[in-house]
């Protein structure tokens, strides 16, 4: 049999044109994986004792967080508030997308929340440049129980009337979102199609 | 036990705050007054208390540079002689250390125990001095937030000219001020060998009842982020437990400056900074006169703790 000789520039040529040719075949490959990776984020979210607490407001009592009474009034958040559902709708906003094709390889990038981002969209009720995701993780006082009270009834159903002596509970800070996106950063990084 | 690092941070850390409000935002009033006599149950009877209106006096004498600054002064006053009028009606000016004169810069006053002749010791001088009071007095504390804003037991330091007849009372709180507490600690391993970057969260919660001064400090404080800070030894804190300038570490008075210039190779950094002001729909379940803010610092320090 005779020597097939390719010339380098049509090994260039075809080279060049393999990205546009992988992409349909990988594209859905790669969705699919990520979705999977995404729901497995999203149902730790939901299935963390943390969400598990502040879901259930004021009824999570008692708290397996706080000393006294619930999570949530622990916090100060008014009874119509869903603290919960501002991350839910960020994470859900996590993306895999395509970016450009180059040569023979194919740019996919993954968008999702970072936790400075999920740290500014929620404040607390009662100092709106601190954040209670962050306060979960690295610790918050229990001032939210005492100022989130109102003459009779607490606005979170949660809170008590402030006396002459302050006994809030201790808050017992717990890994929580930084977690869950590590988790989904470890999963992403080993994403193959393979 | 010995001094740990927990302790060094919160040294470091007080010194610097106090610096960089008085340097850079003049946070002080100079004021000329008058040392009332006042009795002190902690002290015993050797000693004859004055104490002014105002406290804390500012005790680091670097700030008094010859530029003058946004107050007309060149800084602020560090009080270190008194003068008055003894029984007799005769006058005298005595500096610190003579007739056992100390001053209290953490509590606004003044005592004597008096020379062995018996000289100058007595409740009945007339004493006067310039002095210079911080906007914000600064407190370490392990008071949690809601023990400082929701009991609320301060007294309001008046710096904005009214008279006052009478001294403070020693080791109340006195308003405006800030309280800082070291929360928590983290080392992170970050190179081979041992090395970690040690985490620590100080919170500051300021108190004040003018919102003009909330602001400022809330402002230097986000300014402060990505700064760094000279770490200082337990030890080498200023004042002794009679609230005096440690004359032997510090023999010409102590300058922040001047050790920030001689300590170039231990620092702290200042990685994050978060400043908020308590919101003003549930500030009126507080005392409604007082202004509260909250400054979350996020210090790093590179150490090897294992091998330290």
């Amino acid at each position: 049999m005779s020597r097939v000789v390719v010339p380098q520039g049509a090994v260039e040529i075809a080279l060049k044109q393999t990205g546009k040719f992988v992409k349909p075949q990988v594209e859905p490959i790669l969705a699919k994986e990520f979705k999977k990776i995404k729901n497995s984020m999203l149902a730790e979210f939901n299935s963390h004792p943390i969400t598990r607490e502040l879901e259930q407001k004021t009824n999570a009592d008692p708290s397996q967080f706080v000393g006294r009474g619930s999570l949530f009034g622990f916090i100060g958040f008014d009874k119509n508030d869903d603290p919960t559902e501002t991350v839910r709708e960020m994470l859900k906003t996590s993306d895999l997308r395509f970016i450009r094709i180059k040569k023979e390889i194919v740019d996919f990038k993954v968008f999702y929340p970072s936790t400075e981002e999920l740290f500014q969209a929620t404040p607390l009720p009662w100092a709106s440049g601190r954040s209670w995701l962050k306060g979960i993780e690295s610790g918050m006082s229990g001032l939210g129980r005492y100022l989130n009270t109102e003459t009779e009834t607490s606005r979170s159903g949660g809170g008590i009337q402030s006396e002459d002596t302050v006994r809030s509970g201790g808050f017992k800070n717990t890994k929580y979102i930084s977690e869950i996106l590590n988790n989904f950063i470890k999963k992403i990084n080993k994403l193959s199609i393979l | 036990m010995k001094p740990q690092f927990q302790h060094t941070l919160v040294t470091s850390f007080f010194l610097w705050f106090d610096n960089h409000l008085q340097k850079r935002g003049d946070a002080y009033k100079n004021k000329t007054g008058i040392f009332y006599n006042m009795t002190d149950d902690r002290l015993d009877d050797t000693y004859n208390v004055y104490s002014s209106p105002y406290k804390q006096f500012i005790f680091d004498s670097g700030l008094n540079t010859s530029v003058v600054d946004s107050q007309g002064t060149a800084g602020p006053t560090v009080v270190d002689r008194i003068s008055g009028q003894r029984e007799d009606g005769s006058a005298f000016e005595i500096t610190r250390g003579t007739s056992g004169l100390k001053i209290d810069y953490e509590n606004g006053r003044v005592f004597f125990t008096g020379d062995n002749a018996g000289n100058l010791p007595g409740n009945n001088l007339s004493l006067s001095g310039g002095f210079g009071v911080k906007d914000f007095n600064l407190y370490v504390t392990n008071q949690t937030e809601e023990d400082l804003v929701i009991e609320n037991k301060f007294k309001t330091n008046d710096r904005f000219g009214n008279l006052e007849t009478s001294g403070v009372a020693p080791y109340d709180q006195v308003l405006p001020a800030a309280f800082l507490t070291s929360e928590s600690i983290r080392n992170e391993p970050v190179a081979f060998g041992g090395l970690d970057v040690t985490q620590t969260n100080v919170k500051v919660v300021v108190m004040t009842t003018d919102l003009y001064c909330l602001d400022c400090v809330l402002s230097l404080a986000a300014d402060a982020r990505h700064r760094s800070f000279a770490e200082i030894d337990f030890e080498d804190f200023p004042t002794t437990e009679f609230g005096g300038i440690k004359t032997g570490t510090y023999p010409t008075g102590y300058s922040y400056n001047q050790i920030e210039a001689d300590n170039t190779s231990e620092m702290f950094h200042i990685e994050d900074v978060n400043v908020s002001k308590l919101s003003d729909r549930i500030k009126k379940k507080v005392n409604p006169n007082v202004f509260v803010g909250f400054i979350d610092f996020e210090i790093h320090k590179y150490r090897s703790p294992r091998t330290q």
